[in-house]
């Protein structure tokens, strides 16, 4: 009978254990660590922070990325910072949400012509993501005049940034 | 051995995630690779790109894990994605496809023939110790996307930190599914719960994969 108390006891143990384990608080990988919460966007947009920026961009991955547009062109402007530039084409494309051939689908040609210049404006400045998909676009010729060269050496631009990548 | 698990999170703003990334066991065969995704990529913070093809990720594997670089051959290797809904495919709010999933594109490119891709469909929750699985949120829309308070003319509510308010980003009990892939093809699926493995037990089988 003791034997049989024990084992019940252990059970209950194990079970409490485990439920506390889980009742630990959650994040998803898309969600920021709150811990040091502080004002994201004025850090970012007054002071240039771009760890803040960062953060916030990460946090509106999962949302309509559109609702991002007025931070990150207001951190490309004033701050010149490389990622926001590509964010500002991220929210005009809704890129997250779409296919890359049909990213310029549902824009008119005033919002083509922003969402081109910003991805430049990105890839003047080193992001490496503007440059592969600037390729891209110059490669196919469809949404901008076909020029293989510069194809070309916008690759080798990133892969000079990235370090020995040959693709 | 270094490079099993590869985090392209950052440590100081993803502690969090890290921590408990780099604490996830993997073997001579599997490779982890714990970062920010989506539907269409994965975040690699670490060298500032997002990886949207399998040429990309192939170099950024070759780049940060031994076991990958220093690999035979790909067959019997096994990658584990710890990326948010990277195994679900592209879809529009009302749940239309748009688009195959990044992992089954990964799976069906060249650099990954005859690689198991493992991935959730969901997102990927951690507390600061483990792995939790993969798991819906409490509120969102048919394709995976949050559900945000707005206000009367629809724009998204920010809170004092500038970062959108949801209608309820917890964790729900609504499991996911870790979803295997090889050679672009959906070869089997396991509950959200399900620990990822290469070489899953009789009794996960029995009690974790999906019929």
């Amino acid at each position: 009978m003791k034997n049989l108390y024990l084992v019940i006891l252990l059970f209950n143990f194990l079970l409490l254990t485990n439920c506390n384990k889980n009742q630990k608080k959650s994040i998803s990988t898309n969600q920021i660590d709150s811990s040091n919460s502080a004002d994201l966007v004025n850090l970012a947009i007054n002071y240039g922070d771009t760890d803040a920026y960062d953060k916030l961009s990460i946090e509106y991955m999962d949302s309509p990325y559109s609702d991002f547009l007025e931070i990150s062109r207001q951190m490309a402007n004033k701050h010149e910072y490389k990622a926001a530039y590509m964010d500002v084409f991220y929210c005009l494309t809704n890129y997250y949400q779409n296919k890359d051939e049909n990213l310029f689908k549902e824009l008119d040609n005033n919002q083509k012509n922003m969402a081109i210049k910003y991805l430049e404006l990105a890839a003047k400045k080193g992001e490496v993501n503007s440059l592969e998909l600037l390729s891209k676009f110059y490669a196919e010729g469809k949404d901008l005049t076909r020029n293989i060269e510069l194809s070309k050496n916008l690759l080798k631009k990133r892969d000079s940034i990235l370090g020995n990548v040959s693709n | 051995m270094e490079g099993l698990e590869v985090v392209l999170v950052n440590s100081e703003k993803d502690p969090v995630i890290h921590n408990s990334g780099s604490k996830i066991k993997d073997n001579n065969k599997m490779v982890t690779v714990v970062a920010h995704g989506n539907p269409k990529l994965i975040v690699d913070d670490k060298n500032g790109r997002n990886i949207t093809t399998g040429k990309a990720m192939d170099n950024m594997l070759t780049k940060e894990s031994d076991v990958w670089k220093n690999r035979e051959s790909n067959e019997g290797m096994t990658i584990v994605l710890y990326a948010c809904r990277v195994g679900c495919d592209l879809s529009d709010k009302d749940g239309k496809f748009i688009d195959e999933s990044l992992a089954q594109k990964l799976s069906s490119s060249e650099e990954f023939k005859g690689v198991e891709i493992i991935a959730p469909d969901e997102r990927t929750w951690f507390n600061s110790e483990n792995v939790l699985g993969t798991y819906q949120a409490s509120k969102q829309h048919s394709n995976g996307n949050y559900k945000y308070k707005r206000d009367a003319d629809g724009k998204i509510i920010r809170d004092k930190d500038g970062k959108p308010i949801r209608k309820d980003g917890s964790r729900s009990d609504k499991t996911g599914n870790w979803k295997v892939f090889k050679n672009g093809e959906e070869t089997k699926s396991y509950q959200g719960d399900w620990k990822p493995s290469n070489t899953p037990s009789w009794w996960e089988n029995l009690t974790k994969k999906n019929k």
